[in-house]
């Protein structure tokens, strides 16, 4: 077996990490680049620029050679986030950065389609990707073509022991140096959220001091392509065309245990309002903990780190699902090393509900000796993996698709939302 | 199972009484030492062994299907209970012998039974608690988080029993050891 160079490099950057050594940042763009939150004409490109060239942004439509675009781009602290506009809708673009005695490597995204337009869609989606591990479902991943955008649904990065801002830039840029982290920013656009490890195991807005929170918000919004909201919210929605709307929590950064608050009232009028005025087929709802009900001692030990833990607010949103009778929601979350798929609730509201559990993409298998099964829930591993979300407008049909780091189908099922 | 419910509990109840007090010399203090040592090794032994035993068809069953089966583990749980049992049994009263010297031999037939009287309540007790994992995996198994409740208490309780356990049976051969002392 023949190996490239870029295989032999890959390969070695992953032993090292493996091993506990930390990656060289070599060079101008030591991180490569990424794209997130795309609209229908736009796309905020990324990279980490260590140079001090003139720096621009170069977009082509893939398969072209002729730049669409190419405009001068800014550089702050070292971070790029390049709001490329102008773009197509529903179409595919290549894009890098050079500053004219350099280029970074190339990266892709594809544009959403334009308002009103439905098309079928698969998007990618994984939680739970901690340095150390292989993260090979990231690879297998990056190898797909078809992904129309990767949601990252938290612990992206495990920032534990971070206590000020160069702590927290310095866990980021370890991770995401990991090859199969670069190979799959680069192969798609990305929908990000956050989870607790961020920050810190078990992160809330009632333990988390204002400095460490801001650093470790700061190092998040340099290190991923997305713009802060105001006051460096998280939740938003994005469209899809008529076929979805992905609908981003905070499932942390708001979240109050000593006020019986999951996530702030803000949040849930606005996704409560949101989802009702919503058009698209689809409602994808980025959930970095899961709102199903798990029942037993077992899961039991940790309900109060989950929606479970905050019935009120839970009945509120399962609730306005449910009277309002809402279509195609599709509830997407992480954090529990484990994947599964099933009804959020075995009796009161959201029995009719699905979630979905994405990842581990690199962890260890939740540790509970009994897994989510039947009746409520329809498949469980603690095997890593990411999860493919087929959307079929016409059918209102979701597909998902649960592969492991060799590229084996774990399993596949198809839920009518 | 009647009948071997009936004769575990003749072998619980039938245990010798407990043998004369026989003379002997002090155990040294660099053979004591020994022993406890000994001890402590012999149970670090047990424990990582029976911990072996129980993981190795859990890990392949994992492997197997991505997930765990709580039967499978509720019944290397009680395998490694049992084989941690049967070595702090077989093993620690044959460690008297470290204390042999000059001064005095040990009885090992009456540190063993010892042992036996001791303990055999406390191996009672891990049993049932074992059992309450297996029925409550086998519950579990058919219904996702009706037997948690009982695998979790039948976990702590055999866990502690099992401590319980291993340290009666520690702290009875030393003191066997030291009472069963006869001049050689």
């Amino acid at each position: 077996m023949k190996l490239s160079r870029r295989e032999v490099l890959a390969g070695s950057a992953a032993a090292l990490a493996a091993c506990g050594a930390r990656f060289e940042l070599n060079g101008p763009f030591p991180l490569d680049v990424t794209s997130g939150d795309v609209t229908a004409t736009t796309a905020l490109l990324w990279t980490m620029y260590r140079g001090n060239g003139a720096l621009k942004a170069r977009v082509w439509r893939e398969g072209e050679s002729t730049p669409v675009l190419e405009q001068p781009a800014a550089a702050l602290d070292g971070f790029v986030h390049f709001d490329a506009a102008g773009l197509e809708p529903f179409t595919w673009y290549g894009f890098d950065f050079g500053d004219g005695d350099e280029r970074s490597a190339p990266g892709r995204f594809r544009t959403t389609p334009a308002a009103g337009q439905s098309v079928p869609l698969t998007f990618g989606a994984v939680s739970c990707t901690k340095l150390g591990f292989p993260l090979t479902p990231l690879k297998q991943a990056a190898m797909r073509r078809d992904l129309d955008a990767f949601l990252f649904l938290g612990d992206t990065v495990y920032s534990d022991g971070a206590d000020d801002l160069d702590g927290f830039r310095d866990k980021w840029s370890q991770s995401i140096a990991h090859p199969n982290h670069h190979a799959l920013r680069a192969a798609t656009s990305a929908i990000d959220t956050w989870d607790d490890h961020e920050m810190f195991d078990n992160w809330n807005a009632d333990n988390a001091g204002p400095p460490d929170t801001l650093a470790g918000l700061q190092a998040f919004y340099e290190h991923q392509p997305l713009h802060p909201g105001p006051g460096r919210r998280i939740w938003r929605s994005l469209k899809w065309g008529a076929t979805a709307e992905v609908f981003v929590l905070d499932c942390r950064g708001e979240r109050r245990p000593s006020r019986q608050q999951y996530v702030s009232p803000d949040q849930l009028e606005w996704l409560k309002d949101a989802l009702s005025a919503s058009t698209a087929s689809f409602r994808i709802i980025m959930n970095s903990v899961p709102i199903s009900n798990f029942p037993g001692a077992f899961f039991g030990l940790t309900e109060n780190d989950r929606w479970q833990g905050y019935p009120a607010q839970r009945e509120d949103i399962l609730g306005h699902i449910e009277d309002t009778n809402l279509r195609g929601v599709l509830w997407l979350a992480g954090d529990f090393h484990l994947a599964c798929m099933g009804r959020v609730s075995r009796s009161g509201r959201g029995t009719s509900a699905i979630e979905a559990l994405v990842g581990p993409g690199g962890q260890t298998p939740n540790v509970s000796p009994s897994y989510p099964d039947l009746p409520q829930f329809d498949w469980a591993s603690g095997i890593n993996n990411f999860t493919t979300v087929q959307l079929d407008p016409t059918t209102l049909e979701a597909t998902l698709t649960y592969t492991d780091g060799n590229g084996r189908v774990l399993t596949r099922r198809t839920y009518s939302l | 199972m009647t009948r071997a419910v009936s004769l575990s509990l003749v072998l619980l109840l039938a245990a010798p009484a407990r043998a004369a007090e026989l003379p002997g010399d002090p155990v040294s203090k660099g053979r004591g030492a020994l022993l406890l040592g000994s001890q402590i090794l012999a149970l670090s032994a047990g424990a990582a062994v029976s911990v072996a035993l129980g993981s190795v068809w859990i890990e392949d069953d994992f492997r197997n299907n991505g997930r765990p089966d709580p039967r499978v583990i509720s019944a290397n749980v009680a395998i490694a209970l049992a084989v941690n049992m049967a070595l702090t049994w077989i093993l620690l009263p044959d460690l008297a012998r470290v204390t042999n010297d000059e001064g005095g031999l040990a009885n090992v037939e009456y540190v063993r039974s010892e042992t036996w009287r001791r303990t055999r309540w406390l191996a009672l007790v891990t049993a049932v608690f074992a059992g309450v994992i297996v029925a409550g995996a086998v519950v579990e198994r058919n219904q996702f988080g009706a037997g948690q409740l009982a695998m979790a208490i039948g976990a702590g309780g055999s866990a502690l029993s099992v401590f319980a356990f291993d340290l009666t049976a520690l702290l009875t051969v030393r003191q066997a050891t030291h009472r069963s002392r006869v001049k050689p």
